[in-house]
């Protein structure tokens, strides 16, 4: 069977965690607990009729006190650049950690997941920023760890993209 | 108790286990592996002769790519992996840490579990990020607050034109000596009101400027000396008309560059502001003098003048504050030209302050970071 890893990467309390434990247990907890270290999951899919393992490695939000080491990203087939669509600026938290692993790593395929699109009176996101995203060839995907909106379609699209390598 | 017994026994009170490292991502466990790992790896795997960590523990898989270069490498201390979570065969989670030593000779891998250290941690770590947060979340109250206040603020001046306007009209009709004067105190006033509430509104503008972009980079970023020069040249008659000078500082040096992060027609207000502010506090015959000094990364802009000094009870908290005026006849007009330089100044990673000089009148400064000069 096809085994791929893929990081989470973004800020924190952007949802990675809430994200995989969605993906992987259909659970959701409204409780913010931050993650020290690195947590690993596997989740089993089938991707047009291929069976397919993920190793899902969510790995603590990078801020003040705790840096992203990069040899954890070794290895890795995909990204999901998480960011909190009610914090502008974790946006370019996740755009910044792409660019330093792509310099540490080479370039690795990528979603970035807009987090969090069930508080939509709150969404900082612009619409034209994500129009921007999009155009530069970025795949970008509003999720609900909360609801379970997208969520599937994230590592569905991610899972597709790493195939076709 | 024999020696291997008391070994043992150190390593499971230490939650601590030894493998040595045979290649090929195989491990010879030394000594009994401590319960902690039995749980994760199961109790056949981990008392067998020979085992693939990383089999069971991806973490650990590629951990070993770190702990070989380590080892080629045959550097002193150790390679550390940091911490990450396993579950154990009965659901439950521990945090594990893992260092490659050389030892006796040999490749040493230690796996531990600090369970008590990593709990504190996360117990550090909770309340600083849920100090962040809540103080993030605050911060957009404040910001959704002023945009509310700055939009009052802006349809209170629309009425204004019109009055404006109005008077104007008025004042080209004929009337009595007595009603001129009234209408030239409603005109003054409307002036003044105008005025306070440009203000009011460049000030949040400065603000809402958060995200706006500097020049930081190359011949572009703003000169902080040069600056300095345009506020003294635009400021001679003003001072000459109270009586007073306005100078550049003599040691600074305008052949030099003075480049700093930042933009220059806001740099200019900060000056002009500053200067402002000082001419209000100079008495006639005094100096006012601008100037510029620089350390290792950062250069900070001056202006000194021969004045009063502070008051006693000022600090650099209440005189940058919003909407202070200071007292008296020397008073600012809406308190807002010091709350202007400060926003500005600490949107673009310096920061703002005064005091009094050791031999009479006052500082007020400001320190911005140098601009990158990336060459060709």
């Amino acid at each position: 069977m096809i085994q791929k890893k893929v990081c989470m990467l973004g800020s924190f309390s952007v949802g990675k965690t809430s994200l995989v434990r969605r993906f992987v247990e259909s659970i959701f907890s409204d409780t913010y607990l931050t993650t020290v270290g690195v947590k690993i999951d596997k989740k089993q899919m089938q991707i047009d009729h291929q069976d397919l393992t993920l190793m899902l490695w969510d790995i603590y939000g990078e801020d003040e006190f705790q840096k992203l080491r990069m040899s954890y990203l070794r290895g890795a087939s995909g990204f999901l650049l998480v960011v909190d669509g009610t914090r502008r600026e974790t946006l370019d938290k996740a755009l910044a950690l792409k660019e330093e692993a792509d310099k540490a790593l080479g370039a690795v395929r990528s979603v970035i997941v807009l987090n969090k699109c069930d508080l939509s009176e709150q969404w900082e996101i612009d619409p034209e920023k994500e129009n921007s995203l999009a155009t530069q060839g970025w795949s970008v995907i509003h999720t609900s760890a909360k609801t379970g909106q997208g969520v599937e379609e994230v590592f569905t699209t991610l899972a597709r993209a790493m195939l076709r390598e | 108790m024999a020696d291997d017994a008391v070994y043992t026994s150190f390593l499971q009170g230490q939650r601590l286990a030894l493998f040595e490292y045979l290649g090929e991502g195989v491990f010879r466990p030394i000594g009994t592996p401590p319960g902690f790992l039995t749980a994760i790896l199961g109790r056949d795997a981990a008392n067998a002769a020979t085992l693939r960590l990383g089999d069971s523990m991806p973490f650990l898989d590629n951990f070993v790519a770190d702990a070989e270069e380590f080892w080629d490498s045959h550097s002193e201390g150790r390679a550390e992996s940091g911490a990450w979570i396993e579950k154990g065969e009965d659901g439950s989670e521990r945090a594990l840490e893992a260092s490659a030593v050389w030892l006796a000779g040999r490749k040493i891998l230690l796996v531990q579990n600090p369970q008590e250290r990593y709990d504190e941690r996360v117990r550090v770590l909770q309340t600083a990020r849920d100090s962040l947060l809540e103080h993030e979340k605050l911060l957009r109250e404040i910001q959704k607050k002023e945009i509310l206040l700055h939009c009052i603020v802006h349809d209170l001046s629309q009425p204004l034109t019109a009055i404006r306007g109005s008077l104007s009209l008025l004042k080209l009709q004929s009337m009595a000596p007595e009603f001129k004067e009234v209408l030239e105190i409603a005109e003054r006033q409307s002036e003044k009101q105008e005025a306070m509430i440009r203000g009011i509104l460049e000030a949040f503008s400065a603000e809402l400027a958060a995200q706006q972009a500097t020049e930081s980079d190359g011949s572009r970023a703003p000169d902080l000396a040069r600056c300095a020069e345009k506020t003294v040249q635009a400021f001679q008659t003003a001072f000459q008309e109270r009586g007073a000078r306005i100078v550049l500082s003599p040691e600074l040096d305008l052949t030099r560059e003075w480049r700093v992060k930042g933009e220059e027609s806001r740099l200019l207000r900060i000056f002009g502001n500053l200067v402002e502010n000082a001419l209000r506090h100079t008495p006639a015959g005094s100096t006012v003098t601008l100037g510029v000094t620089a350390d290792d990364s950062f250069l900070t802009g001056f202006v000194d003048d021969e004045g009063p000094g502070l008051p006693e009870d000022a600090t650099a908290t209440r005189l940058f504050a919003l909407f202070a005026k200071g007292k008296g006849e020397r008073a600012g007009k809406a308190g807002l030209g010091l709350y202007f330089c400060k926003m500005t100044v600490e949107r673009w990673g310096g920061s703002i302050g005064c005091e009094n000089r050791p031999t009479a009148g006052a500082r007020f400064w400001f320190r911005l970071p140098r601009a990158e000069i990336h060459s060709q």
